[in-house]
């Protein structure tokens, strides 16, 4: 057991970047390590600044009993959607996975390497928040004792619960899909996310009110399960340990799963080899672009983690539309948004709804990076920027593609809009999905990073994804201002500045040059 | 004509690297590049293909520059590298359509150079598998016949016998004597020094960094082997 410890604890000071902190004589690479250590203490801030402010938000309306049911369920939807985005595949197997199998360790510890590493990592966030939560209650919830005794009980519970419930519905969907031999990166990744995520989008869409204390009360595991029937009502600690009993009975299935069926899960999260026979005498080479394209689309789909962090906004731009489209919910068609000094229309709301989706795009701030160590290929041919950055631009593009039709039908059909307005808010979409792409890729470009383990360092934890996102963000905030205070002047000026740096980014890429190793 | 000029590139933050290394290439020439791991062979050699950028110098081929057009001057450069890591999504099939696309070759041609090397690289129906269920030598071969398909004036090899078989190995020696009869350069890294000595007509030795011989084959095969001679310079170490 201390082999794997002492193992465990040396993959966690390396992912944490503490031995390049430590050992690394490269300036480079220690400046590195203080900027992801640096990133990873403000996230843990901004996280405890959040649960603060829970528990002065329940203290003031006196439902400080609520805090650790609401806390428990934050966690399990925030650790539980990560673990889908990261891949369940991390669970099973990771570019060390040969390494850890050759190593003098137990069988069932080699099984369980990547599980336990995940685990260790889940058991830390949840001692953060939870303890961090206990520390703000001790003088308020009567019984000190009782409630550390429930935190020490939920830091344990929840990054198990989170861990089976993702990896049995991530199982169960990939037998569902090779049953009906469907092999589809993009179905299997929206129907995981949708399968995890449905309770708490039903809950959200039944409930009286968009209040955070509503929604994560009623989507608490205990509730989910069962074991409270009143979600309004503080747990005590016989639920929790029912909690714990359901927990374990789900970890066993897991571990099961593990140990008697590990080469079936190998396999199954493995590519598959088959491919339809094609004749072997003939090869045409298509246009450049179609080429491209084409690679750009297959390495896209290669990764479940790639299309799950990037087709969250494509696929709620379409399913937002076709609510609107399909008068769904009337919430969304006919309310009007009173604010205490201005009226949001329901045309606005569409509108900025339409931006938030478009903007929020990071799929071609890591499409440079990803190519990976394969970059070689791109960096030897005789290839110009501008080819490359349209093909990549292009499969963001496409991602929208279902999304932009639609609400361009809902905004030309359902609001009844004029001509003139509708081709303003036409060109505006589209030249504001070009702008995003564009950008990320030009970020890409100045941030490369080709050496990478993991693919969510470069997708979700990439210098140019977070660049991206942050200028994602600046657009929305200032599209959302602008087109508040004037609506047909902001669309033209808006207008006008998508075009005036679409220009400026293709004259700068026309002059750079792919970013060397 | 490969012509490299002082041609440096060191590593940020530290000595290693290449440094002034200067080459001439004519037409024909099969150039043995040889050293020590961690010596500057495979650093050289992305610099001359374009993977990495370099501190100073010049690179040209028949006066097309690097830095100045290195589309013009990649649309005529072959590279295998010593791992070649590919798209692993792709099937072997697509990937030399890529490739084919990439380099703008026409079909015709694409057709007679395909069919000709998979029929001599023994690939068969593993053309239509996916690229990450291939052994390191099955790259190594999908590359070669990337890179011998749109017939470039410049062949440069890292270590390219490494994970291939005995034919494929026999294969390649006698391409690169083909190719390089019928006008090309080709440059190659490697430790097997004996085959070296058969197959090519220069060498050069690197050394910490610097070039430490630079010579023709004959030359210095009428002082001593190259293994010798390998042992004499890297004997201190």
């Amino acid at each position: 057991m201390s082999k794997l410890i002492q193992l465990q604890k040396y993959i966690l000071a390396n992912d944490f970047q503490f031995s390049r902190l430590g050992s690394s004589n490269n300036q480079d690479d220690r400046k590195h390590a203080v900027l992801t250590l640096g990133g990873y203490c403000a996230a843990v801030v901004m996280a405890i600044g959040y649960i603060v402010y829970i528990a002065f938000d329940l203290y003031s309306n006196e439902e400080s009993m609520l805090f650790f049911p609401i806390l428990s369920s934050i966690l399990f939807w925030a650790l539980g959607f990560w673990t889908i985005l990261s891949g369940i595949k991390k669970m099973i197997v990771s570019s060390d996975t040969e390494l850890i199998f050759s190593l003098p360790l137990p069988l069932w510890q080699a099984k369980f390497f990547n599980v336990i590493r995940l685990l260790i990592l889940y058991l830390l966030i949840a001692a953060i928040a939870v303890f961090t939560g206990t520390l703000l209650h001790m003088f308020i919830l009567p019984d000190f004792w009782f409630v550390l005794l429930s935190s020490l009980l939920l830091v344990v519970i929840l990054p198990l619960l989170v861990i089976a419930i993702t990896f049995i519905i991530s199982l169960a969907v990939k037998i569902l899909l090779n049953f009906l031999r469907i092999h589809n990166n993009v179905i299997e990744a929206l129907l995981t996310i949708f399968l995890f995520l449905s309770p708490l989008l039903y809950i959200t869409y039944t409930s009286a009110s968009l209040n955070y204390k509503d929604i994560f009360s009623n989507s608490s595991p205990l509730y989910l399960f069962g074991i409270i029937s009143n979600s309004t009502s503080e747990f005590g600690f016989f639920d929790l340990v029912s909690l714990l009993a359901i927990t374990l009975a789900l970890v066993l299935l897991t571990g099961y799963v593990f140990t008697r069926r590990y080469a079936f899960l190998v396999a199954s999260y493995s590519p598959s080899s088959k491919r339809k026979a094609r004749d072997s005498s003939t090869f045409s080479s298509n246009s450049l672009f179609k080429s491209l394209f084409s690679k750009e689309l297959k390495l896209y789909l290669s990764s479940i983690t790639y299309v799950s962090n990037t087709v969250l906004t494509p696929v709620l731009l379409l399913i937002g539309s076709l609510a609107y489209l399909f008068n769904i919910s009337p919430l969304l068609y006919d309310t009007t948004l009173e604010l205490s000094f201005i009226t949001l229309s329901s045309k606005y709301i569409f509108i900025l709804f339409t931006t938030v989706c478009t903007l929020l795009t990071t799929t071609t701030s890591s499409s440079l990076s990803f190519e990976g160590q394969s970059i070689w290929i791109l960096l030897t041919s005789p290839l110009s920027l501008m080819e490359l950055a349209k093909a990549k631009i292009a499969l963001n593009m496409m991602l929208f593609v279902p999304g932009l039709a639609c609400a361009i039908l809902v905004y030309t059909q359902i609001f009844s809009s004029s001509l003139l307005d509708s081709l303003l808010f036409i060109s505006f979409t589209i030249t504001s999905l070009m702008l995003i792409s564009m950008v990320g890729f030009f970020v890409n470009l100045k941030f490369p990073n080709y050496n990478w383990s993991s693919e969510m360092e470069v997708i979700k934890q990439g210098k140019s994804t977070i660049i991206t996102a942050m200028i994602s963000s600046f657009l929305i905030s200032i599209t959302a201002i602008l087109i508040l205070l004037d609506f047909n002047f902001t669309f033209h000026l808006l207008l006008l500045v998508n075009i005036s740096i679409m220009t400026f980014l293709i004259y700068k890429l026309r002059e750079c040059t792919l970013p060397r190793e | 004509m490969l012509s490299i000029n002082n041609l440096t590139k060191l590593y940020k933050g530290s000595e290693k690297g290449i440094k002034n290394l200067t080459l001439d290439l004519a037409e024909g020439d099969i150039c043995a590049f040889i050293g020590m791991n961690g010596a500057g062979k495979t650093t050289s050699i992305k610099s001359i293909v374009g993977i990495y950028g370099f501190d100073q110098g010049a690179i040209e081929l028949d006066g097309v520059s690097i830095e100045k057009n290195p589309q013009e001057f990649k649309q005529m450069v072959g590279y295998s590298p010593d791992t070649p890591v590919l798209y692993g999504n792709m099937t072997g099939y697509s990937y030399l359509e890529l490739i084919g696309s990439i380099y703008q070759i026409d079909n015709e041609t694409i057709n007679e150079q395909l069919n000709t090397l998979l029929k001599k690289l023994n690939f068969g129906s593993a053309i239509h598998e996916l690229i990450s269920t291939y052994s390191h030598g099955m790259k190594q071969r999908l590359v070669l016949i990337s890179i011998l398909m749109h017939n470039p004036k410049l062949i440069i090899l890292d270590e390219p016998f490494v994970g291939l078989d005995p034919n494929a190995t026999y294969f390649l020696q006698e391409e690169m004597k083909k190719r390089a009869a019928e006008g090309s350069i080709v440059l190659y890294s490697t430790h097997v020094l004996e085959v070296a000595e058969k197959l090519c007509n220069k060498v050069v030795m690197i050394h910490n960094g610097e070039v430490v011989v630079n010579d023709t084959m004959i030359n210095l095969l009428s002082e001593s082997s190259l293994g010798e001679k390998f042992r004499s310079i890297t004997a201190h170490e």
